[in-house]
């Protein structure tokens, strides 16, 4: 092992820039000692240099603050404060994107998107970006617990050892990850006992993908799809931009294929779904029907298909044959015409046509029908080259899993990092059939639902503490790394505890491995061979390592080129499509993961919490969402008190009417109301300081509070959760309170079709106009007004610009909370956001276009313009604000006295004020409060303060700063480079970094060469406001719908506005 | 040093304006002066007390007021620490107008209170009250003893002569 | 110097008889005479106010300004409404003892002392808002002045309207103060004079400056009183021009007007009139000053109430229309989201209270009837105060329709709007019974006897 020691530690993008010698990368600790955590000098020091920063910046770390001993000489091969940049793989989800994770003092502060990484392709998502405050996170469990006695981690293992000894079946229950090492491992543990079974689980597996892949293609194996090879995608209720596997690359793929630049025309992306969903609101057309009914769309218009494109498979045909245009717009209340406009536009696109699914098994079979049908497999989709590896099984063993727990007849249930308590129907049983079970043993990072049923609870490390490989697609190694050594000593991540136990069982582990930096390397030997590459493993080692993994350059080109298509398997298709069901009555509940918090498994991070949803801006809960005319039947308007009965279960929970939402359909986000004792959610009573961000008064004045941790909707669904449920919702005349960044305001100043759009802040027009004329609806030319003064001249060699591409811009919100980790931006809370408080420097603005029935949606990133003529400068009695010579606003906190005129001169209102102490409130500065068994619970948070941004205090105005610190760092490499000007791409704002679809250019405006100038000069670029002359530096591009034969969509509207019942109005609409 | 002179009381401002014309036209006074209770207008004619110089006391402050105030800002905004706001030149004057006038304005009303009072004596020159009552109703003409030629007695019939009311001479001591 | 002409009177300013000895007795009585049971109730009601003001302010800024109801989508709140509310009151009082003097509204005499002592403590109380409204007034108390430092070069910005009001606000506060403290100088001398007792009249003594009435001095006092007439005009109308600024200046909607000078300073004496209104009619009764302050004097401030809540008036009419007719699409939503977006209800209040109440004062009856121009007066308060209200809840709707938002004043903004009263009233309370509330010298110049004797003593020779 030590062998290898000197040669694992060299990994840095930096070192690939050939800008830092890889001597002073040297301070990696040695995972290899991971048995023994005390005695490693270098560990230690690392601790050190922590409690050093403690005493430093606001960057403390947790235990260590007794030990400092001050360094006499420099630490060799160590520069304190200095940035060091460790290529790792995201562990967040099973996506594995490829990650870069910034840190200082050996304090990961920063994951960003590994560029060359294959997934995930150099972005990344909200979660990922929120990783570190997991990390830091104070309610992580620090010891293991046995029937709720903290134990240290020797004695849990011999408590557990006596039972592993003793025990015949065991059930190791995981969430999916396409790690061969994890696999391994269980396997290798199991295999020590009679009845060992793994069983992989995860809430949001695409579990119906995979059972039609196998009935299409025989085989569980999810294509790659290649959302930029096609020009027509269907999408049947899938939202894909949140629920696909790769769905960061989708992103990519199609904001890359939306370049009004780079391809003749933009794609056509059709939605068809009952709620609004994150995809929906970047479709060019929407196409509303209950979510029940999707699938009956994808039939018919597959039936539609196959008559034009003439195909023959009789299996097809037969399946599609109840599907009839005729009878499912009858049942629908679709207009025929738009079907079968919908058919013939994508038969036209033959092989550049892809449909993807609702995660339920018709849906995803329609989907599955028409790609075959439309020729995408081999084209667009990708099932043999490269195919995803990265849900392997699916869900449908849980149940299995339940059923033998029920028989009782299961001795210990492991599990591993899932939360089935939570996370799984109550119809599943979970909770009942695992108290049968001998012992339930949890290794998780907090005592979540799971871990309170279980009698052990083995805390685990978090991730980025973590060795682990993963292949998301075949042939795509990733290698993820530990950037810090576990905060706490009594942790053990379960890869370890596996083959520590495996060991003392006497059995052999994988690649005969002590530990998972062992089986991660013994693994990589495997990939090594697998690839054919040449040399010894240490370089292999060395190399994968400093670039995140390994990918043959034969797959490189391979994946390139066009895939071999599968062919048809010989089940029965017609069983699974099933008859065309009659058209349903009343209302239906339609469950559906959101954006942001998905499952729920981050519930208690403040950065996903108070992440705005992309579609309602609501945070901090969740609502039933009722789309404007079930609104005006129910006579309910957002924030009254909805009553919820479904399933025989009922619950009551606040109204947020949602434009274009399905009249029959109302929409609940799962992963809310968790019921973990734990901080965020309804509080834990040993850190009061946090527990305010997630309360809500009752708006009455009286003081009380309760939990505005939403509504669980899993309690009251099916197996397949985003199945809708037939429900009756009535109002109960009370009110309700969400809290929302934005509220319903521009809803309702939309009530009449396209006003609003005179203001001209977030452009949108369609393909067809803009093809004619590229300046179509951006404002004209301002004359140039008489001014007494003069314009400034800046003197500067270089000026700093942005241009935002909206037609890229999905909502997608990672840039909100990347901005908000790199810029030490606080979160502030249900209450305060609801009182228009929140904090966020980068805003998402969400405008609706067109009428209420059938809107349009927009998503503006909206961040300071950094004006030449700023207005807030002019007015600051105090010069707290002025302006830099590279044109950036700059803002002076410690000069700042609060008079707030700045903020109000805003025309973007950017600016945002700290109305109290917000960190402090959030316990960021009690580092060493002690709670009465001498803890210091909050010691850690500060830890993931950003050091190099100054953290403000109450008082102050704060905003964007185009990420100041970025332009400074670059300008000083630069400088020592020799370079007078820093060259173009290397500042990447935070925003721009994460962003997965690439929307956000930043650069200097000065040299008309950069990327940033060029589309700045794009003829269909404009600033917003430009009229009032304050001369912002950010330039919009607007947004492109194409939406082809708005006839026959509009007659739609029309048949289906006849087909319904009931005045529309709009809803809670203010004059 | 209390000091010495003639007190003729007169009645009323018709009486004092009156008699101050009539005494005017008997001799020449230098130094003579008028207790009343408010200005008498017109009084001021009648005993030829000339005209106050205040006026150019306070124009003078004013304008180096104003002065004081273009330099300050001019200065401190693009000398000393020129920096960009809002993209406006360094030397923005127009914004600054109405910083003159306030300072203008500053400087002259502190000119003219302090002016006035110094013109005045007050408070450090300040005598005696000769009367309490010469702040409520009575009115007096005042004969103070260094007026040039200056003799009681004379003075005292020519006080009555004018139509004082009573007269009383305040010699060294009384006050 | 006045010229006999100017001293010709239609109703004689004190009535009852009153000899000139009398005006001393009278307006000395409440400063030497135990303060009367009413008196002391008022007083201690005050008090409580301004303690229970104190307390609120101190809670504010331990906590911070998430207590009241601002937010990041309107930035200003009822802080800056009571701060423009408490400057607009500041203007009656230099009003009438300036301009008024300077086109020789000799009846201005026996009001404008207490009209100037108003002034001065609504600016008083006006002047705590913009510095407590601050995010971190301990050190915008220091920072918002000029100031050389060690730090390196580091000053205000002189661009900033907030700046222009720092220098506006402090120097009328000055000016009017001094302008005070000079009209005060012979009447402190008669309560010196007055005085029994050795300490009131050693206090007395020291800030009359030994003043003794003295011909030679009052030819310079005339003059001084002249000039700082002639200042104060200008200044009072810059004043409340500047502070209009803060908000014309801006780019915003529905703030940046042209109108907004004329229109504040019209609104400023409007309600600075009625203030004196709603503070003398009790006064005058409570220190026995009717004959003083008379009916005539009332009546003649209902029609300067009159004609400036009609400038007002149509000043509002007159920004409506320009902003509706003119074709500026932001301009126009800004003031029909006034009239009738969500805070339609403040707007017409403003309205109601504002442009229809001082019509009433076209009666006679009404103008001279004592309770109703008492009510009146109040609602012209009241409306003043919701014009600022309005105009500063435009920001609630402004250019980013993501960025609307709404905003709901808190109980701690109510208690700090009510406890300024409080320090409003010890202020002018304690005044009361410390100091000549009219100008005694004045009012004697003005006595009809005085100008009859005058008069007479020109027409003699």
């Amino acid at each position: 092992m030590s062998d290898t020691h000197a040669s694992h530690e060299w990994k840095s993008p930096e070192q690939r820039r050939g800008e830092v010698p890889a001597a002073s990368l040297n301070e990696f600790q040695n995972p290899a000692r991971l048995e023994e955590p005390s005695d490693s000098a270098r560990r230690d020091f690392l601790k050190i240099m922590g409690a050093g920063a403690a005493a430093v910046g606001f960057a403390g770390c947790a235990r260590p603050v007794e030990k400092i001993v001050p360094e006499v000489n420099r630490p060799e091969q160590f520069t304190p404060g200095s940035k060091v940049w460790y290529a790792s793989a995201c562990q967040g989800c099973a996506d594995a994107c490829g990650i870069v994770v910034k840190t200082i003092d050996a304090r990961p502060l920063k994951l960003e998107g590994r560029k060359a990484s294959l997934v995930g392709r150099g972005g990344l998502c909200s979660r990922a970006q929120a990783a570190t405050y997991d990390l830091y996170d104070p309610e992580r469990l620090q010891r293991p617990l046995v029937a709720g006695e903290a134990v240290s981690l020797k004695a849990f293992d011999e408590t557990l050892l006596v039972e592993l000894r003793q025990a015949r079946s065991v059930r190791w229950l995981r969430g999916a990850y396409p790690s061969e090492v994890k696999r391994r491992s269980v396997e290798a543990f199991l295999a020590t006992f009679q009845d060992g079974r793994e069983t992989v689980w995860d809430p949001i597996a695409p579990d119906a993908a995979l059972k039609v892949q196998e009935l299409l293609h025989g085989s569980r194996i999810l294509p790659r799809i290649r959302l930029d090879r096609a020009d027509r995608i269907l999408d049947l209720g899938s939202d894909f931009l949140n629920l696909y596997w790769g769905r960061l690359d989708l992103a990519r793929d199609l904001s890359h294929r939306r370049d009004l630049d780079a391809f003749p025309e933009p794609p056509r992306l059709t939605s068809v779904e009952g709620l609004l969903s994150h995809t929906g609101t970047n479709a060019d057309d929407r196409i509303q029907v209950r979510q029940s009914q999707v699938a009956d769309v994808g039939f018919a218009v597959a039936s539609e298909v196959a008559g034009i494109v003439g195909d023959s498979d009789p299996r097809i045909r037969s399946a599609l044959a109840p599907y009839s245009i005729g009878k499912v717009s009858a049942a629908t209340g679709i207009a025929p015409e738009v079907l079968k406009a919908l058919a013939v536009d994508l038969a036209k696109h033959r092989g550049k046509a892809v449909a993807l699914g609702a995660p339920t098994v018709r849906a995803q079979l329609a989907a599955g029908i028409l790609n075959i049908l439309l020729g995408a497999e081999g084209t667009v989709l990708d099932g043999t080259v490269s195919p995803s590896y990265q849900f392997e099984t699916g869900t449908e063993d849980i149940a299995a899993l339940v059923a033998d727990l029920d028989s009782g007849k299961v001795d210990i249930l492991f599990v591993d990092g899932v939360n089935p308590a939570y996370g799984l129907p109550e119809s599943a049983g979970f909770a009942k059939a695992a108290a049968k079970a001998k012992l339930v043993v949890s290794l998780a990072l907090h005592k979540d639902e799971t871990a309170e049923l279980a009698r052990m609870v083995l805390p685990t490390t978090h991730w980025l503490e973590d060795w682990n490989a993963a292949e998301p697609q075949k042939g795509v190694h990733q290698l993820a790394q530990p950037t810090i050594s576990p905060l706490y000593k009594e942790v053990r991540s379960s890869t370890d505890s596996l083959l520590a136990w495996t060991r003392v069982l006497g059995k052999p582990t994988p690649w005969n491995a002590a530990t998972a930096h062992d089986a991660v390397q013994g693994h990589w030997a495997d990939v090594q061979s697998g690839a054919a590459v040449a040399g010894t493993f240490e370089a292999f080692w060395e190399d994968s390592l400093r670039h995140g993994g390994h990918v043959s350059h034969a797959l490189r080109v391979a994946r390139e080129g066009a895939p071999a298509p599968r062919p048809l398997s010989g089940a029965d298709l017609v069983q699974a499509a099933g008859p065309l069901s009659p058209p349903p009555e009343g209302i239906e509940l339609a469950p559906y993961w959101p954006a942001g918090i998905r499952e729920g498994a981050q519930a208690n991070n403040p950065h996903i919490m108070e992440l705005p949803d992309p579609v309602t801006k609501q945070v901090w809960g969740n609502a039933v969402l009722v789309g404007p005319a079930r609104a005006a039947l129910l006579g309910v308007k957002t924030e009254d008190l909805v009553h919820v009965k479904a399933q025989g279960s009922e619950f009551d929970l606040v109204a947020l009417v949602v434009p274009g939402q399905h009249k029959d359909v109302v929409g609940v986000a799962l992963g809310y109301g968790r019921t973990a004792k734990l901080r965020l959610l309804d509080g834990n009573p040993e850190l009061p300081v946090w527990t305010r961000l997630a309360y809500a008064d009752d708006g009455k004045g009286s003081g009380t509070k309760t939990p505005a941790v939403g509504v669980d909707v899993l309690r009251i669904s099916k197996t397949e959760t985003v199945t809708p449920l037939a429900a009756e919702v009535s109002r109960t005349g009370r009110d309700g309170r969400l809290s929302a960044t934005q509220l319903q305001q521009d809803i309702a100043n939309q009530a009449k079709p396209g006003d609003g759009e005179w203001r001209q802040i977030a452009i949108q027009v369609n393909w067809e106009e803009y093809e004619k004329d590229r300046k179509v609806g951006t404002p004209e030319e301002e004359s140039k007004l008489f001014t007494v003064w003069g314009d400034p001249v800046y003197k500067s060699p270089q000026q700093w610009g942005m241009a935002i591409d909206m037609n890229r811009c999905n909502g997608c919100s990672a840039c909100v909370v990347g901005c908000s980790v790199e810029n030490n931006v606080p979160m502030v809370g249900f209450e305060e956001v609801r009182r228009g408080r929140e904090m966020h420097w980068l805003r998402i603005d969400r405008y609706f276009h067109g009428e209420l029935e059938e809107p349009q949606v927009t998503h503006q990133i909206m961040v300071c313009q950094q004006c030449d003529n700023a207005p807030c400068e002019t007015v600051c009695p105090v010069l707290a604000t002025t302006h830099s010579d590279d044109g950036l606003n700059q803002m002076t906190y410690n000069r700042c006295i609060g008079t707030r005129y700045c903020a109000n001169n805003c025309p973007y209102k950017v600016r945002r004020f700290n109305w109290t102490n917000n960190w402090k409130a959030q316990g960021m500065f009690d580092l060493y409060e002690k709670t009465d068994d001498g803890r210091t619970p909050n010691a850690p948070l500060a830890m993931a303060f950003n050091p190099e941004v100054t953290v403000r205090s109450r008082g102050v105005m704060e905003k964007c700063t185009f990420c100041v610190q970025r332009v400074q760092n670059a300008r000083y490499e630069s400088k020592e480079l020799g370079l007078e000007k820093v060259p173009d791409g290397e500042i990447q704002t935070a925003c721009q970094q994460s962003c997965p679809a690439e929307a956000i250019v930043f650069g200097d405006i000065k040299d008309p060469t950069t990327k940033v100038s060029r589309l700045i000069r794009s003829e269909r670029g404009y600033k917003v406001l430009d009229w009032l002359q304050v001369k912002p530096n950010v330039t919009y591009l607007p947004r492109v719908r194409h939406t082809a034969d708005r006839k026959a969509v509009s007659a739609a509207v029309a048949a289906k506005k006849q087909h319904e019942d009931g005045a529309h109005e709009a809803p809670g609409a203010e004059p | 040093m209390s000091e010495q002179g003639i007190l003729g009381y007169f009645d009323g401002p018709k009486a004092i304006i009156l008699g101050a014309k009539r005494l005017r036209k008997t001799r020449e006074f230098k130094k003579w002066d008028a207790f009343t209770p408010f200005a008498v207008h017109t009084l001021d004619e009648a005993m030829e007390i000339p005209k106050s110089h205040l006026p150019w006391i306070v124009l003078a402050s004013g304008l180096s007021g104003l002065a004081f105030a273009i330099w300050f800002l001019a200065w401190t905004s693009a000398v000393n620490f020129p920096i960009w706001v809002g993209g406006k030149p360094m030397l923005s004057w127009p914004a600054w107008v109405p910083i003159f006038f306030e300072l203008t304005v500053l400087f002259s009303a502190w000119a003219n209170l302090l002016g006035m009072l110094g013109l005045c004596g007050l408070p450090f020159r300040a005598k005696k009250p000769l009367d309490l009552r010469f702040t409520d109703d009575k009115f007096a003409l005042w004969i103070p003893s260094d007026e040039p030629g200056y003799d009681a007695a004379t003075l005292e019939a020519a006080l009555r002569g004018a139509g004082a009311s009573d007269v009383r001479v305040v010699r060294e001591g009384d006050a | 110097m006045s010229t006999p002409e100017t001293l010709r009177q239609r109703r004689p300013l004190v009535t009852g008889g009153k000899t000139v000895h009398d005006v001393s007795l009278d307006v000395c009585a409440p400063a030497e005479r135990w303060g009367s049971r009413g008196y002391w109730l008022g007083f201690s009601t005050s008090q409580t106010a301004l303690f229970i003001y104190l307390c609120a302010w101190l809670l504010v800024q331990t906590i911070g300004l998430k207590l009241v109801g601002i937010n990041n989508r309107m930035d200003w709140g009822s802080f800056i409404v009571n701060f423009v509310f408490w400057v607009g009151i500041g203007h009656a009082g230099t009003l009438i003892s300036a301009i008024l003097f300077l086109f020789r509204q000799n009846w201005r005499t026996s009001i404008n002392r207490a009209a100037e002592a108003m002034t001065v403590f609504a600016v008083s109380c006006a002047g705590v808002f913009p510095m407590l409204h601050t995010g971190r007034p301990w050190l915008a108390i220091l920072f918002v002045f000029p100031y050389p430092n060690f730090r390196g070069p580091l000053w205000t910005n002189f661009r900033s309207p907030l700046e222009w009001d720092v220098f506006a606000v402090s120097t009328y506060a000055t000016v009017s103060v001094l302008f005070w403290y000079m009209g005060m100088i012979p009447d402190l001398a008669t309560l010196r004079d007055r005085a029994k007792h050795p300490i009131r009249k050693y206090l007395y003594g020291l800030f009359s400056m030994g003043w003794r009435g003295s011909m030679r001095h009052w030819v310079h006092y005339e003059t001084a009183y002249m000039i700082f007439a002639a200042l104060a005009t200008p200044l009072v109308l810059s004043v409340h021009t500047i502070v209009s600024f803060d908000f014309a200046v801006s780019i915003l909607p529905g703030w940046h007007t042209t109108i907004f000078p004329p229109y504040f300073v019209a609104g400023a004496i409007f309600s600075g009139f009625a203030m004196v209104v709603t503070l003398l009619v009790p006064a005058r009764k409570l220190f026995h000053l009717e004959d003083y302050i008379t009916i005539d004097h009332l009546e003649v401030m209902n029609k300067i109430i009159l004609l400036t809540g009609s400038l007002v008036g149509f000043s509002y009419i007159t920004e409506f229309f320009i902003a509706v007719y003119s074709g500026a699409p932001f301009e126009k939503f800004a003031f029909l989201n006034r009239a009738f977006g969500p805070f339609g209800w403040a707007y017409w209040i403003m309205m109601s209270c504002n442009l229809i109440t001082p019509q009433f004062f076209w009666f006679k009856k009404i103008r001279r009837s004592i309770p109703l121009m008492f009510l009146l007066s109040i609602f012209v308060n009241i409306g003043m105060w919701f014009e600022r209200y309005v105009i500063v809840v435009t920001l609630t709707r402004a250019f980013v329709m993501p960025q609307w938002g709404t905003y709901v004043m808190t109980f701690w903004d109510a208690v700090i709007l009510l406890g300024s009263f409080g320090q409003f009233m010890t202020l002018f309370l304690l005044f009361c019974r410390v100091l000549p509330v009219c100008n005694m010298s004045e009012i004697k110049a003005f006595h009809p006897d005085t100008l009859r004797q005058i008069r007479e003593s020109h027409d003699h020779e």
